[in-house]
């Protein structure tokens, strides 16, 4: 596999999904939950740039020119390709700050 | 706002307060400033002050609402029993009738156009309009009107509250009454059976910004919430569930929009920026900065990464593109348990966009294989940052990270985070503050356990990458919650983390702010920075900020109504908070004179009628 895949704008483990045979199956084992076989995804969308009005997606939330987005896997190579995204990446990492014997998992 | 003009508007609205008050100025002047000298003795013999209205068979607040609906008509009586804490069920009151003659007080009931609930003993329960209150106690068989007595559930102590000294501002009337607190974080499951439990008061407000998995996603909002609300139990509380940076922006322009002057965020973020505060549009920096423009203090917990946190410059003693952590070791080793997913941050100091490429890997220490990597092309248009997660589905067993240069010239500072229940191989505790904590714009919360004040081990430290000293202050951890368990043992037992403690700097911030209403949230950090006890390094340091968070004694309480800022008397300095209130609708809110829930020329009429006055 070479390093850097064929989808210029769509992050390392997206691409690791995107490609992937069972996208389902490297999904779980990067820790990324898919909600009804898709992703949730940001899209950073380029200066001035709105989401494309056929966009294979559905729109949860936008915050200035962030969406979040639910894509289906085989969608992320082509909507990356798009003029008016500059990039689709997971959410940042985050995590909250309890501890205990059983480690950071809540109840 | 200017002096000169804040002085012209004092003039303008004691003009409009003598005309409200029925004083005759003459015309085309304006009557003198009073002052707190001889004035004040004058007013006394005017009879300006009136005692409180009492009635021998119906309870002060029932009273006052039935006085309200007769000033402002009964449409007004929904509002003012809520104001004050009454039940109101079908438009009516919800009473309890005192009386040796059962048969007699429900008859007076049903004539007053009332209904009977309940009856036991000598207890009549009754709803009433609250125009026939008075009539009701005047009737013979009528001992006494009151509201139901009110059932407290038997809560869990919060070791935190005596340990920052919040019980002694409780004690004298500091509750957070007309302060609202935003809780911003990933879940709050289980919030029901906490308001159940009396553990979260019984109004609040949830927020749902997580697609709907408010009440299941996790508890941890839950137990954050509850600790804000032992702290405070006056405080109005909204809970805001997010998942998202994209919520995340949300919920502060929510925040921002309900009047929240006070937020806590429990959730350490990765990868979003330098670590100086200057993320840009959409990162939690940017989202915290406009929070705190707004006037909003942002409390966030630091983060408990001191053990799961290393920093260093490239090394390649060998050049093979591997960085060696240790003279020959390649690898950071981390235990991972069966069934765990492990995450893991990395970022390089070459922000915004970088042209230095390295990339992140996870592999297998018993045979080198890469389960997890994470290879973003940094091009110069990208940023400097590459993350991964892992599920160990395997036994468990030891993984070790590697960083490798794919392409690069420079060696910049590296910052690698790693989201795990055990510590790296490798840890550096300087520099582990974690986004958006190291923001100038947000107040850090590092963790010293409620019992001892030590430092809690993991409690991430400063300073950041440009040099401040982080976090602000250390709350208190370890404590006992409903939601989470009993304290035993410090940073093992009860609530403990940073998550923890940043609620007992948030729940102090809301007793502060009731307290000082006109503090914005410069000054509500200044003001517990500089109670904080100093611990460690004497002054503000890396390790507890400021030092333990303690909020010494609570500010002279004071019997007038109109002493908005509880320094004992009624001054001009009232006058000035009271200006700042006008129009507020919030109760609780001391520049509420009048206690009719609203901040308006009623009030302004009562402050001017106090005017110089001392407590005894």
């Amino acid at each position: 596999m070479c390093r850097h895949a064929e989808c210029p704008g769509l992050d390392s483990a997206l691409q690791q999904v995107a490609t992937a045979a069972d996208p389902a199956a490297v999904a779980a084992e990067h820790g990324i939950a898919l909600v009804d076989g898709r992703v949730r995804v940001i899209i950073e969308l380029a200066p001035g740039a709105s989401l494309p009005a056929d966009a294979p997606l559905a729109v949860e939330a936008q915050y200035e020119h962030l969406v979040q987005a639910l894509v289906a896997p085989e969608q992320l190579c082509p909507l990356a390709a798009d003029p008016a995204i500059a990039r689709i990446r997971l959410p940042f990492p985050r995590a909250p700050n309890p501890r205990s014997p059983a480690g950071p998992a809540l109840p | 706002m200017a002096a000169g003009y804040r002085g012209a508007l004092l003039v303008w609205l004691l003009a409009v307060v003598v005309w409200g008050s029925g004083a005759q100025a003459p015309s085309g002047q304006v009557p003198p400033f009073p002052t707190a000298g001889p004035s004040r003795p004058a007013a006394e013999r005017a009879g300006l002050e009136q005692p409180p209205e009492k009635h021998p068979k119906l309870h002060s607040q029932l009273l006052a609402l039935a006085r309200a609906v007769q000033q402002r008509g009964a449409a007004a009586a929904a509002a003012e029993a809520q104001a004050r804490g009454l039940r109101v069920r079908d438009s009516q009151v919800q009473v309890v009738i005192e009386s040796q003659d059962r048969q007699g007080a429900s008859a007076a009931v049903a004539a007053a156009g009332g209904r009977v609930e309940a009856a036991y003993a000598h207890l009549v329960q009754a709803l009433l309009p609250a125009a026939a209150l008075e009539a009701v106690a005047a009737h013979p068989a009528v001992r006494y009107v009151r509201p139901p007595f009110r059932p407290v559930p038997a809560a869990v102590v919060d070791e935190g509250v005596a340990a920052t000294n919040a019980s002694a501002w409780q004690a004298a009337g500091l509750t957070g009454a007309g302060v609202k607190v935003g809780i911003i974080d990933l879940g709050f499951a289980g919030y029901s059976a906490r308001q159940a439990s009396g553990d979260l008061p019984a109004a609040l407000t949830p927020v749902d910004f997580c697609g709907g998995q408010l009440a299941t996603a996790t508890a941890h909002g839950t137990a954050v919430a509850e600790i804000v609300y032992k702290m405070a139990p006056g405080a109005q509380l909204y809970l805001i569930c997010i998942d998202t940076e994209v919520n995340l922006g949300q919920a502060k322009d929510y925040a921002k929009s309900q009047g929240i002057s006070i937020v806590n965020h429990s959730v350490s973020w990765f990868n979003t920026s330098r670590g100086d505060g200057s993320g840009g549009p959409g990162t939690p920096d940017a989202i915290v900065a406009d929070a705190r423009a707004s006037g909003i203090l942002w409390v966030n917990a630091a983060g408990n990464y001191a053990r799961s946190h290393w920093s260093g410059t490239f090394s390649d003693p060998d050049n093979n593109g591997w960085h060696n952590f240790a003279a020959n070791d390649e690898g950071n080793t981390v235990f991972v348990p069966s069934g765990e997913i492990i995450c893991v941050a990395l970022k390089w100091d070459d922000w915004p966009v970088s042209s230095q490429d390295y990339d992140l890997y996870l592999k297998r220490s018993s045979d080198g294989v890469t389960v997890a990597r994470s290879v973003n092309p940094q091009t110069g248009t990208q940023p400097p940052t590459e993350d991964l997660c892992y599920l160990n589905s395997g036994a468990a067993q030891n993984f070790y990270i590697a960083i490798y240069k794919y392409n690069a010239t420079t060696t910049p500072r590296f910052d690698l985070f790693v989201d795990s229940s055990y510590p790296l191989e490798y840890q550096v505790a300087a520099g582990s503050i974690t986004e958006p904590a190291s923001s100038p714009n947000a107040m850090a919360a590092g963790a010293i356990c409620w019992q001892n004040d030590a430092l809690e081990p993991y409690s991430s430290r400063g300073p950041t990458i440009d040099g401040r000293t982080k976090p602000d202050i250390a709350g208190q951890d370890s404590v006992s919650t409903a939601t989470i368990g009993s304290f035993t043992s410090c940073g093992s037992t009860g609530f403990a983390g940073t998550s923890a403690a940043a609620p007992h700097v948030a729940g102090a911030a809301a007793l502060v702010k009731q307290a000082n209403p006109g503090f914005g949230p410069a000054q509500l950090q200044a003001f517990l920075e500089g109670r904080a006890v100093d611990l460690g390094t004497p002054g503000k340091d890396n390790d507890y900020g400021a030092g333990k968070l303690w909020l010494g004694a609570p500010p002279a309480t004071s019997s007038l109504p109109c002493d908005i800022n509880r320094d004992g008397r009624v001054d001009i300095f009232d006058f000035n908070l009271l200006v700042q209130n006008f129009g507020k609708q919030e109760p609780g809110n001391p520049a509420d004179c009048n206690g009719d829930g609203r901040v308006d020329i009623f009030d302004f009429n009562i402050l001017v009628q106090n005017f110089g006055r001392r407590a005894s």
